[in-house]
C-alpha cells in the first residue's frame, strides 16, 4: 500500500501563495506541517531514502538560485544547447535502478512554486544563445505527477513561440497535450518484466505504447528511450521479443530517433544504494571503470540490441 | 525490542501495569518484558538525552518512543498526539498508518505558562537528538498526552490512570504496527567461506551471489566437494552459482 502526501511541509514564506493553497485544497486530509526552509526537512542524515519511497511527503517550496544546468556531455554528444532545470526533486515512480537513491538524503518530494522565477532565467539564457533545447525532467518525473500538480503544462505555454525545445521524457502516460511544435516527449520503455520487477508505482508497456500512439496521432514526433537495458538472465529473449512488439506496434517512421544505453552508474552512488535496496539489479557481476559501474560485456549487449533497431536516429548514451 | 522513555515513574505506572513489565535492577529504573524496555529518565532534555542515550546502547532496540504528558494552550486535557515536528527544527518521520491525531511540540527548558505554541513538554528534543543517532528517523516517535493547559499542578496516580488507561489499547496496536528493518540471512556464504578458507574478496563476491539467488527465490546449491586450492575451490563455487 502507498501512503503517499500524508505529510506536507510547506515553506512558511509561499504559505500564501495561490498555486500553494490550490495543491493543499487537493489533499483535504494530509497533515500540513509549516517549514522554514525546505532544506530543514529535506536534508537531514537521520532520515531513509527507501523507507519514505512508500509514504513519500510533499514538500512545497521555493528555489533559490541556479534555475537551470548545462549539460555539457549532452552538448556535445546532441549538438544543441542542452540545459536542465529541476522543477521537483525526485520522483513518485520507484525504478531499482534510479541513482536518484544514491543522491539524496530523503526521497520526499519537493515540487518548487516560483515558476517565474524558473521562467526569467530560463528566458534570459534563451535570449543570449537564440535557441535552447530544455529538459525538465531530467532527473525525475515530471509528467508523473501532471494530473496533480500541472507543472509540464506551464512549462509548455512558457515556451509557445519561443525557440526553445522542450523535453519531457517519462514513463508516465499522461499526454494530454495540444500539438506544439516545439514539445519533445521522450518515452522511457522497458520489457514487461523490466517493468514489474525494477520500475515500481509505473505504468505498463501496453499503456506506454498506448501513449506514445496516441502522441503520433496528435502529430508529435517522439523520442523512444530504452535506457537502462537491464542484463536479465535471459536478456537476449526478453529484448529481441520486446523490441519486436514496439516496433510491431509504432512505426519507426513517425518516431525521431532512438535513445539508448545499458546500466551504468556512478561507483559511490552504486555503494551506497547497494546498502539500503535489496534488489538483485546491484548483485550482477559488472566491471568498474573511471569509477563508473557497468556490464562486464557492455559491448555485446549493445551490439545485440543496435541489430534489432529500425533505421532510425540512434544516440547512444 | 521496542523501547520507551518516561521521564517519571508516575507517566510510567500504567504502561507498567498493562504491558505487564518487571523492574530489573540497573543504573537506570528499568522495567522490561520480552518485547519492551522501557526507562525513566527523569524530567529536562539533558536526563532524557542521557537515558535514550543508555538504552539504545546497551538493548536491541528496532524501535523507541517517548512517551509522556505535554501541557497545552488549545488542545483538550487527555487528547493524545503522535508528534511530527520538535522545535520547528527536527522531524520524526511518521510513514506508517495510525488512529492518533498528530501535532508538532515545543520542547522548552523550564515550566512554560504562556506562549504561540501547540504542546510543550521538556524531553522530546533531547530524546530525538540522542535517538537519531542510533535509528532513523522512522524508528522514533514520540507520543504525547495532554496533561494540563499550563497551569501548575502536582498529577497524583489516580489523575495519571484516568488521563492514560482510555489510550492503552491503541497504543498497544500502534506498537504492533511497528516495523522492523529486515535482515538477510547470509550464513551460508560464511560457512562456505570458513570451509574453503576464500579471501576476503572471494567471500564478498559470494556473498553477492547467494544474495542474488536469494532474491531471486532460486534454490542454493550444495557445496560439498572435497577442498583443494583456494583458487579451483573459488572457481567450482562460482559455478555451481551461475547467474
Ligand atoms: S522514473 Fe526516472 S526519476 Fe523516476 S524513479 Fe524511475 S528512474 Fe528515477
Amino acid at each position: 500500500m502507498n501512503l503517499r502526501f500524508r505529510h506536507i511541509y510547506v515553506e512558511k514564506r509561499i504559505l500564501n501563495n495561490e498555486y500553494v493553497k490550490n495543491i493543499l485544497a487537493k489533499f483535504p486530509k494530509a497533515e500540513i506541517i509549516e517549514i522554514n526552509h525546505y532544506k530543514d526537512r529535506f536534508n537531514p542524515y537521520y532520515q531513509s531514502f527507501r523507507a519514505q519511497k512508500d509514504a513519500q511527503s510533499l514538500i512545497l517550496a521555493k528555489k533559490d538560485p541556479p534555475f537551470i544546468y548545462e549539460a555539457s556531455e549532452l552538448i556535445q554528444k546532441l549538438g544543441v544547447n542542452f540545459f536542465y532545470t529541476t522543477p521537483m526533486l525526485n520522483c513518485i515512480y520507484d525504478c531499482h535502478y534510479c541513482f536518484l537513491q544514491g543522491m539524496y538524503p530523503s526521497s520526499n518530494l519537493v515540487l518548487f512554486v516560483n515558476f517565474n522565477d524558473f521562467f526569467k532565467e530560463v528566458e534570459r539564457v534563451y535570449e543570449n544563445l537564440g535557441n535552447l533545447f530544455l529538459s525538465i525532467s531530467y532527473d525525475t518525473d515530471i509528467l508523473a505527477v501532471e494530473n496533480l500538480f500541472g507543472v509540464a503544462k506551464k512549462w509548455a505555454d512558457f515556451v509557445k513561440d519561443k525557440n526553445i525545445k522542450l523535453e519531457l521524457r517519462t514513463k508516465s502516460v499522461n499526454i494530454d497535450f495540444e500539438y506544439q511544435e516545439n514539445l519533445v516527449f521522450a518515452f522511457s520503455l522497458s520489457p514487461e518484466t523490466v517493468i514489474e520487477r525494477y520500475e515500481k508505482y509505473t505504468p505498463k508497456l501496453k499503456a506506454r505504447i498506448k501513449a506514445i500512439k496516441k502522441v503520433i496521432n496528435k502529430g508529435f514526433k517522439p523520442v523512444i528511450v530504452f535506457d537502462p537495458i537491464i542484463k536479465l538472465p535471459n536478456f537476449k529473449e526478453v529484448y529481441k521479443d520486446f523490441l519486436q512488439k514496439v516496433f510491431s506496434e509504432i512505426n519507426y517512421k513517425n518516431i525521431e530517433s532512438i535513445v539508448y544505453g545499458t546500466f551504468r552508474m556512478n561507483s559511490t552512488q552504486f555503494k551506497i544504494i547497494k546498502k539500503q535496496l535489496l534488489s538483485d539489479i546491484y548483485y550482477y557481476p559488472y566491471s568498474v571503470k573511471n569509477g563508473i559501474v557497468e556490464y562486464e560485456d557492455k559491448e555485446e549487449v549493445i551490439k545485440f540490441i543496435e541489430n534489432l533497431l529500425p533505421d532510425v536516429k540512434k544516440i547512444f548514451v | 525490542m521496542i523501547g520507551i522513555i518516561c521521564a517519571y515513574l508516575k507517566e510510567a505506572k500504567p504502561l507498567i501495569k498493562y504491558f505487564d513489565l518487571k523492574k530489573i535492577n540497573e543504573k537506570f529504573s528499568i522495567y522490561e518484558n520480552e518485547k519492551i524496555s522501557l526507562i525513566i529518565s527523569g524530567q529536562g532534555k539533558l536526563n532524557s538525552a542521557i537515558a535514550t542515550t543508555y538504552l539504545l546502547s546497551t538493548k536491541k532496540i528496532s524501535n523507541i518512543i517517548n512517551f509522556g504528558i505535554a501541557g497545552s494552550p488549545e488542545f483538550k486535557i487527555g487528547e493524545i498526539f503522535l508528534i511530527n515536528k520538535i522545535n520547528n527544527k527536527f522531524f520524526p518521520d511518521i510513514l506508517i498508518s495510525h488512529t492518533f491525531r498528530e501535532s508538532e511540540i515545543i520542547c522548552a527548558d523550564e515550566v512554560k505558562i504562556g506562549g504561540e505554541f501547540k504542546l510543550v513538554d521538556m524531553e522530546s528534543e533531547g530524546f530525538f537528538k540522542a535517538a537519531i543517532k542510533f535509528l532513523k528517523a522512522h524508528h522514533i516517535y514520540l507520543i504525547k498526552i495532554v496533561s494540563d493547559n499550563l497551569e501548575c499542578f502536582k498529577p497524583d496516580d489516580k489523575f495519571m490512570d484516568e488521563l492514560i488507561n482510555p489510550h492503552l489499547e491503541n497504543i498497544e496496536k500502534f506498537f504492533y504496527s511497528l516495523k522492523k528493518e529486515k535482515k538477510t540471512n547470509l550464513s551460508l556464504a560464511e560457512e562456505i567461506s570458513k570451509k574453503y578458507n576464500l579471501s576476503f574478496s572471494q567471500k564478498m563476491q559470494l556473498k553477492d551471489r547467494v544474495m542474488f539467488y536469494l532474491l531471486n527465490n532460486r534454490k542454493l546449491p550444495k557445496i560439498d566437494f572435497e577442498k583443494t586450492n583456494r583458487k579451483n575451490d573459488f572457481r567450482r563455487i562460482m559455478d555451481e552459482f551461475k547467474i
